[in-house]
């Protein structure tokens, strides 16, 4: 008895932390496992799976290529579970230039892919000597690629060869894809300022003051450009000199800011701004002035960027909904809920939506499925990028059809 | 609500935004939030602590009769089992007590954990998913994200340092808190203890943020200082002599051959 009850507090601690490893260590949150969205370029889309394949179809379902990213990279460290993954993570949208497919992996590396050859081009570790994860996408323009890391770098890279061009430090990590207009490099830093760097020569033109970290792609047209922020506020900025025009909500308004911060890049459609947050709306505002258009309440966080097609946004909640927002009709349409039973889980959506025509296409995270849906119907196919496999030959593609709800429209009150 | 939400609303959103409303009154230093936030559990968990040592001491005066009993009972199994309860049982004490707050604090460690890991932005999911745990408190939102630098550590990344210092502290702590034992086995398995429990968390911290290790210190040395005013250095009184007894003296030391 005494025996017995001494191993036990013996081995108390020991079980203490076994329990600690099996409830936290290797919890889903733990491992980074990425999101990339799709990218629509001529008949094709390009994404990256979430175990490590990019992969190309046809914009109708069916698959092209498949190539592995990287194939295998170091483990989790200790007990495989704590940090990374065996796979290479892919969090940005892939950008496509010309016959190259750019992807920016976690591991801190630039690949770029052959169209034509199927197959990777070159590869690039930013900065070996400093080198942290890759969170954003790559924007592609005028021969070079704009990429900014989790060392708080904004880098330029030959589009080419992937040689660094020049490099801008802020003073936080770098998680937003930067956005490219006029010669200039826009891009939102933990550091709460979004900065605007010369694409030519990577020198400062002006830097904004959020108060809150920038992580969601800044907005350019008409030469404003569009900020969110983790302080649950919306700004417009002049995109020459960086002063601000307005913000939402309008300074002084206590009481009315969004619960949670703004993750997501907002879209413009007919002088609207839609603003996705994680408090589960979306906030619309007039782009001329910042006043309210509407708030759309989609009943869960969004965290995917909309995507607009024939002028209303689509947005994917992380539950796996899809409305069809209109400010100026004050409507909102589901489109779609492909939402796992409970057993299975979320079905989670954090991935940037993309559209060709009336097809909008729609990463899901758990089921690692791209989603074709119409756009003025919800009917969707979806093809499993699971069971792809890296060999670029010819595959059979699975595609599902999907069960669309019947779309059913509810009056926003503005 | 599933299990997951109830732990969510009750767990690790208090610590979290906790964390963070504290990071942000203590001059944006996530460093100190955590060391403070470690004073404050253990002054929550005095109480049940003191309990706990006590429980410990009682346990430790009663190894005599125990060893008495085990003498006397040697050959009856079950009588031995009988004759401790009832000792137990006058003694008024229960071996659950020195086991109580350690399984409350592990809820603890797993929210602090999880926490951390979160307010660090240790990886996008995790930093997504905090979002779905922050309160609508305008502090909250002014102190992200956090100041991940404190002293020389980076308090996302692990840090070797300090999980040495987590291995040390812990095997003090340990140290002043093992019961001597009348029989040899035990004494054995004690040892054993002793010396497993702060290897494995040094190893432990290798891999998990050094918030999370930066806790596990500055709660050893909180318990160190605890167990001291309760009862003195413990088995640490003896470290001195089993320190010299390692250092090579004339007397000890092999004698050497004339020539």
């Amino acid at each position: 008895m005494k025996k017995k009850l001494f191993a036990s507090f013996a081995g108390t601690g020991l079980a203490l932390l076994a329990i600690f490893v099996t409830l936290s260590g290797c919890s889903s949150t733990a491992v980074a496992a990425g999101w990339a969205g799709g990218t629509v370029s001529g008949d094709s889309v390009y994404t990256v799976s979430s175990q490590g394949q990019l992969v190309a179809m046809t914009t109708s379902g069916t698959q092209q290529w498949a190539s592995a990213v990287e194939g295998t990279a170091a483990s989790g460290g200790f007990l495989s579970c704590s940090a990374g993954s065996t796979l290479v993570a892919v969090y940005g949208t892939p950008a496509v230039a010309g016959d190259y497919i750019y992807v920016a992996g976690y591991n801190g590396k630039i690949y770029s892919y052959s169209i034509s050859k199927q197959a990777e081009n070159s590869n690039a570790t930013l900065d070996t000597d400093d080198s942290k994860p890759i969170v954003g996408g790559v924007t592609a323009g005028g021969g070079k690629v704009f990429v900014g890391s989790s060392n708080g770098n904004l880098y330029a890279l030959d589009g080419k060869t992937l040689a660094v061009a020049w490099r801008f430090a802020t003073g936080g990590k770098i998680w937003c894809t930067p956005a490219v207009d006029n010669g200039t490099v826009f891009a939102g830093s933990f550091d709460k300022k979004v900065y605007a760097v010369d694409a030519a020569t990577g020198k400062e033109k002006w830097a904004f003051d959020a108060k809150g970290a920038v992580v969601s792609t800044p907005v350019v047209a008409d030469g404003v450009v569009y900020i969110t922020s983790f302080d649950r506020r919306i700004y417009a900025v002049d995109e020459a000199t960086g002063s601000l025009k307005w913000q939402f909500p309008a300074s002084g308004t206590n009481g009315s800011f969004p619960r949670e911060w703004f993750f997501a890049t907002p879209v413009i459609s007919n002088g609207v701004l839609y603003a996705p947050c994680m408090d589960g709306k979306v906030y619309a505002v007039n782009i001329k002035d910042g006043t309210s258009a509407g708030l759309f309440d989609v009943g869960d966080a969004v965290s995917s960027s909309p995507v607009v097609v024939a002028g209303k946004v689509i947005v994917a909640t992380q539950e796996a909904k899809v409305y069809s927002l209109d400010a100026a009709a004050g409507t909102k349409t589901l489109l779609l809920d492909f939402r796992l039973s409970d057993k299975q889980g979320s079905a989670t959506v954090n991935s940037q939506l993309s559209a060709q025509g009336d097809t909008v296409f729609i990463h899901t995270l758990l089921e690692d499925k791209m989603y074709a849906m119409d756009a003025a119907t919800g009917a969707a196919k979806s093809l499993s990028l699971g069971a792809i496999t890296g060999t670029p030959t010819s595959i059979v593609a699975t595609t599902v059809v999907v069960t669309s709800v019947v779309p059913t429209t509810i009056t926003v009150t503005k | 609500m599933n299990i997951g939400q109830i732990w969510n609303l009750i767990i690790l959103q208090p610590m979290t935004n906790v964390l963070i409303a504290l990071s942000h009154y203590l001059g944006n230093s996530f460093g100190l939030s955590i060391i403070v936030l470690t004073l404050i559990i253990n002054a929550v968990m005095y109480p049940l602590t003191l309990k706990q040592m006590k429980a410990t001491k009682a346990m430790q005066d009663m190894q005599p009769k125990l060893a008495e009993l085990q003498k006397k009972h040697a050959k009856d199994a079950k009588m031995l089992a009988s004759e401790q309860m009832r000792l137990y049982r006058e003694s008024g004490v229960s071996p659950a007590g020195c086991l109580l707050p350690t399984l409350l604090q592990t809820p603890i460690w797993i929210a602090l954990y999880q926490g951390i890991r979160g307010v660090m932005a240790v990886t996008p999911e995790s930093f997504l998913n905090l979002a779905k745990n922050l309160y609508a408190w305008p502090v909250v939102f002014a102190a992200m994200p956090l100041n991940v630098h404190f002293l020389w550590l980076n308090l996302g990344s692990s840090d070797y340092l300090l999980a040495i210092l987590v291995g040390a502290s812990m095997w003090l702590q340990q140290k002043m808190t093992t019961q001597t034992s009348t029989d040899p086995k035990m004494a054995q398995q004690a040892q054993l203890t002793q010396v497993m429990m702060p290897i494995m968390f040094g190893i432990f911290s290798i891999s998990v943020p050094s918030g999370l290790a930066l806790y596990w210190v500055i709660n050893a040395v909180v318990r160190i200082a605890m167990q001291y005013f309760f009862s003195g250095w413990g088995g640490l009184q003896t470290l001195p002599a089993q320190v010299m007894a390692l250092i090579p003296t004339a007397k000890n030391q092999p004698t050497k051959l004339k020539k």
